[in-house]
């Protein structure tokens, strides 16, 4: 399934130029963070928890607005105005595609064909396309046999099958994923994994906040890292960031602490995934 | 590593505790739990109803037929009249495959509201005529302060029609509304009211409501097991009462929060504050049928009613 419109994107998509952000409380959510975003990259943007990363998808969905600097997507800045204004707000509501961490939260409606008919709807599509779109969205994520469950009925895995059925059926040629791995049991998350680098081969760009380094070993080509004081303190190929054992421990993406192998015992920087499996001095 | 009071007995754990009465914690835990099961099981499962030719029907149709024969049930006079009703209302009802239990625990509850409310229209107290039953003798000069009373209290034939048409009406009503709910599942059931003119943003908030109730019920429960976890014996009442503040006030920012990201959800996906449904299917002729039986049975009723 193809993005509609992805083959006029030759321009940055996002444009952040040192984007200030508070929240309603007062507290900093970002501090002067610069970076764009190309048209078919796989970006993630990692950081610990409380470092702004979901603040940062918001900003770059239009649902919150920078407190300083600016945040431009598809050569427009993003204001309250601007992205309530027609017809730029059809087109990014249409292009841009936002998976929400809470699945409770992204699945509002009471059916599951309800939930996937609702972002066609709302872009005034006629009937007969919306129903093709469901219909099209169920057996591409393989969720045919819910059609007509209730979403409180579903497992999480079902959960976010659905809700990333849901954006996909308004056919964004950029996903914004927060953190979409969370809760996912090995199984779903491998198939999450596969679809989403189906997705990058046609031509969707991907931004993916997580805090989990093996899933964005996966699914990114590009890492953004935001520190604990909320700043962007390295964007480069995602290969380099994940091999910079320094910068990873000091943004608290990985940590070190005594573990033993058999008769030794010994701490160091690792992942849980990957880290206990290693050579060390006799 | 750990403090020295840390996993060590203590004059705490010998001193004597009046010990919470282990039904009252649980008794709270399997009310949450039942009634959030409930409301799960009749608000929120969107399961397709008992396949039958009543759950075929257009959902506009059987809303203005049941619409129609409720207004009707409301007109009528004759007991008899709304004993039909009731009659044909529950061979529709058996013969749309809604369950027999479910059916007798709807008409058992209707009395028992009812009957409370119209007991009184059934004494010489309110309406006055022939004496059916003597309840009880006051003797003359019976009063209530400035109110005189009669010498008997009695109930009165004129008293038990009154009765008898209020609870026939509010059975026949109640089972009219319970067969639209039974045969047509909720979100099919609000997409039908709003086509037919109710505003959106009712609709709205009604599936929202039905949507996020049995979350909500199941996020108390959770607070309050988490509470019993680490409650040993009895609190006072003062204690309990300052933990259900609390513990209200956690489960409205819970809510709070949620429908911010609700809200963010929708947005993100193009809702621009008019929500748009998908057109309904078209009237077939099957539903015309429906509707003019509908119409058949009001106008029978009615002039049965007038001729009686």
């Amino acid at each position: 399934m193809r993005p509609v419109e992805w083959s006029e994107l030759s321009e940055p998509i996002f444009e952040i130029e040192n984007l200030e952000y508070r929240y309603p409380g007062g507290g900093v959510a970002l501090r002067d963070v610069s970076f764009s975003i190309e048209p078919g990259e796989r970006v993630a943007v990692l950081g610990a928890n409380g470092s702004g990363k979901s603040t940062l998808l918001h900003l770059l969905d239009g649902l919150y607005f920078a407190g300083g600097g600016s945040v431009s997507a598809f050569g427009t800045r993003l204001t309250e105005e601007t992205v309530d204004m027609p017809p730029f707000s059809h087109r990014f509501r249409r292009q841009v595609g936002f998976l929400f961490q809470n699945s409770d939260a992204q699945l509002f409606c009471a059916r599951v064909d309800e939930e996937l008919a609702f972002g066609p709807l709302q872009l005034r599509l006629p009937q007969a396309d919306v129903e093709q779109r469901v219909a099209d969205v169920l057996r591409l994520l393989e969720i045919e046999h819910l059609r007509q469950r209730s979403p409180q009925q579903l497992s999480e895995g079902e959960k976010k099958r659905v809700a990333l059925a849901s954006v996909l059926a308004m056919g964004p040629s950029v996903l914004l994923l927060d953190e979409p791995s969370s809760g996912l049991d090995p199984r779903t998350q491998q198939w999450l994994i596969e679809f989403l680098d189906e997705l990058h081969h046609s031509g969707v760009t991907l931004v993916t906040a997580s805090h989990d380094l093996s899933f964005v070993a996966d699914t990114a080509d590009r890492a953004l890292v935001l520190s604990e004081d909320h700043r962007l303190v390295r964007d480069a190929p995602c290969g380099d960031v994940l091999g910079d054992t320094n910068l990873l421990l000091s943004v608290n993406l990985i940590h070190a602490h005594p573990h033993a192998h058999g008769p030794v015992t010994h701490a160091h920087a690792h992942r849980h995934d990957s880290g206990h499996e290693h050579e060390h001095p006799v | 590593m750990l403090p020295d009071w840390y996993a060590a007995a203590s004059a705490i754990d010998l001193a004597p505790r009046r010990e919470l009465p282990r039904r009252r914690g649980l008794l709270v835990r399997r009310a949450l739990a039942t009634l959030g099961e409930a409301l799960a099981r009749e608000l929120g499962a969107s399961e397709a109803p008992p396949a039958s030719w009543l759950s075929g029907v257009e959902p506009r149709a059987k809303v203005i037929g049941s619409v129609l024969l409720i207004a009707i049930a409301t007109a009528l006079h004759h007991p008899i009249v709304l004993a039909a009703l009731f009659i044909v209302v529950a061979a529709v009802a058996l013969t749309a495959g809604v369950g027999v239990r479910r059916l007798v625990r709807v008409w058992l509850g209707v009395p028992l509201f009812s009957a409370a409310v119209i007991l009184p229209a059934a004494l010489n107290l309110v309406t006055d005529g022939p004496a059916l039953f003597i309840i009880c003798r006051l003797g003359p000069g019976a009063h209530i302060g400035p109110w005189a009373l009669p010498s008997v209290i009695t109930i009165t034939r004129p008293g038990v029609v009154v009765a008898a048409r209020f609870l026939l009406r509010a059975l026949d009503c109640v089972s009219l509304a319970f067969i639209l709910a039974a045969t047509t599942d909720a979100p099919t059931l609000l997409n039908a009211l709003r086509r037919l003119g109710m505003p959106k943003a009712f609709g709205m908030t009604l599936a929202m409501m039905q949507r996020y109730l049995a979350v909500l019920l199941r996020a108390a429960e959770d607070i309050h097991l988490a509470k019993l976890s680490r409650s040993i014996g009895a609190s006072d009442l003062r204690q309990e009462q300052r933990w259900v503040a609390a513990g209200m006030g956690a489960l409205f920012r819970r809510t709070r929060r949620l429908a911010e990201q609700v809200h963010n959800a929708m947005l993100s996906r193009g809702y621009d504050g008019d929500v748009q449904i998908g057109a309904p299917r078209r009237l077939r002729i099957g539903d015309g049928a429906w509707l003019a039986a509908m119409a058949i049975v009001a106008a029978a009723l009615l002039a049965a009613d007038r001729l009686i």
